[in-house]
């Protein structure tokens, strides 16, 4: 009896851990999402999942610290696995359609859309890294962290990605 | 994006473009392009780096997207309770599907029973019986019904007053029974009450007269024992005057005559 007490009170305790956390990053991280893989469906899907991994991660171990920086981290892994794996369907179905679909019209500022094409255009690791530190107000380090790297990785993956979204929106405009 | 740009001035250009690069890292990326070419057209100055990063923060800030997740999270946290709930409304459901459908089926055949101008499926039993022996004689039809009425085809004879014969026409032999009868027999006759008949709980014996025409055909039905129901006395007329006689004949010639009957309806 007891240990169903226990089993019963931890996934209560995971679910409420969860609970708080979706209110307070639900829509910073489906933002996020979005803008990484340039669609609102997919991002919620995403987005979903992260903090179902997060539940059975805490189901695991209750006394486990999950930050925003986790969450942050699971996104910009699931984002980057889904990219690649969109990259392969288009690459067989010649899909070159402009990735402004996943935003909403009142977001659609010319360089909104911009700068959305030019994310879609930027390899995973140079997109989580300007990402996680521009988007998402990590610092470098944070960032090197999550992403299992060193800071002066982040910052050189954010300077390529600066170039790359720059010459990207100087060509569309 | 060019590759001949040197790694430590994307790090220094990585820095200024998050804000992270201090003065002495600023002035070290001014020295650097100033004798880098490549580094000038791959990387760009100061300004132009903060630019992109400003648009970049300002695509981020018109965003008005705000999903709401929370209902769905918890939903596939707790597939139990989810699917409690699926359940609970799905039995729901089907309560309520099933109480429609028993609804729809008794006013159904509450209402077919009430409109049904069918009395065999609404008599119980029928019978035919003489007051004489005051024995069934004859079962006319038998058949389960939600309500009970049944009818009791009573031969009566009533006492009318002599009249006189004339020697031209014979006289209407008043309840005679012989000299004018139904086509097909007594049975012919048989009196549908109307639905009303049931919600009154109307029962009673209803004799009546009907007179018949040289032809056979009725030409007036009158009540000479009303059942004190008026649905009863009129069912019976009708059905008397529906059917059709066989004229009394003396000879080879037939005379106007007159057929009585009762009949006894009982809950």
């Amino acid at each position: 009896m007891e240990q169903v007490y226990l089993v019963a009170g931890t996934m209560a305790g995971a679910q409420a851990r969860v609970e708080t956390l979706v209110r307070e990053y639900q829509v910073k991280l489906a933002r996020y999402v979005r803008r990484m893989v340039g669609d609102a469906d997919v991002a919620l899907d995403i987005t979903q999942d992260v903090f179902l991994s997060a539940y059975r991660t805490l189901q695991k171990d209750p006394t486990r610290p999950l930050t925003g920086g986790w969450l942050y981290k699971t996104a910009t892994n699931g984002s980057i696995s889904f990219l690649r794996r969109r990259k392969i369907v288009r690459f067989l179905s010649l899909d070159r359609d402009r990735e402004t679909d996943g935003l909403r019209l009142d977001e659609r500022s010319a360089a909104s859309i911009d700068l959305q094409d030019a994310m879609s255009h930027l390899p995973g690791d140079q997109a989580s890294a300007i990402m996680l530190t521009t988007y998402a107000g990590y610092s470098s380090q944070e960032a090197a962290a999550m992403l299992g790297t060193i800071a002066d990785a982040v910052r050189q993956r954010v300077c390529r990605a600066t170039r790359a979204l720059r010459a990207a929106m100087t060509e569309d405009g | 994006m060019n590759p001949n740009a040197c790694p430590s001035a994307e790090v220094l250009a990585g820095a200024i473009a998050l804000g992270e690069a201090t003065d002495a890292q600023r002035e070290s990326y001014r020295l650097h392009l100033s004798g880098c070419e490549a580094c000038v057209r791959a990387l760009g100055g100061e300004r132009g780096i903060e630019r992109t990063m400003a648009t970049f923060r300002d695509a981020r800030d018109g965003e008005t997207w705000s999903p709401e997740l929370t209902r769905s999270i918890r939903d596939r946290m707790n597939p139990r309770g989810r699917a409690i709930r699926w359940g609970a409304g799905a039995l729901a459901a089907c309560v309520a599907l099933s109480l429609a459908i028993h609804v729809a089926a008794v006013g159904g055949i509450a209402r077919y029973a009430a409109t049904s101008t069918l009395p065999v499926d609404r008599f119980s039993r029928v019978e035919h019986v003489s007051l004489d022996s005051a024995q069934p004689v004859q079962a006319i039809a038998a058949a389960p019904a939600r309500r009970r009425l049944v009818v009791v085809h009573n031969v009566v004879t009533l006492a009318q007053p002599q009249r006189e014969r004339s020697p031209k026409a014979p006289p209407v032999a008043a309840g005679s029974g012989v000299t004018v009868s139904p086509i097909g027999g007594e049975d012919a006759i048989n009196p549908i009450p109307a639905p009303i008949a049931y919600v009154e709980d109307a029962q009673g014996t209803t004799a009546f007269e009907v007179f018949v025409d040289q032809r056979g055909v009725p030409i007036k039905c009158t009540i000479t024992k009303t059942s004190s129901y008026e649905v009863l006395d009129s069912a019976v007329c009708k059905a008397a005057m529906a059917a059709h006689y066989t004229p009394r004949t003396i000879g080879s010639r037939a005379f106007p005559g007159t057929y009585s009957d009762a009949f006894t309806f009982r809950q």
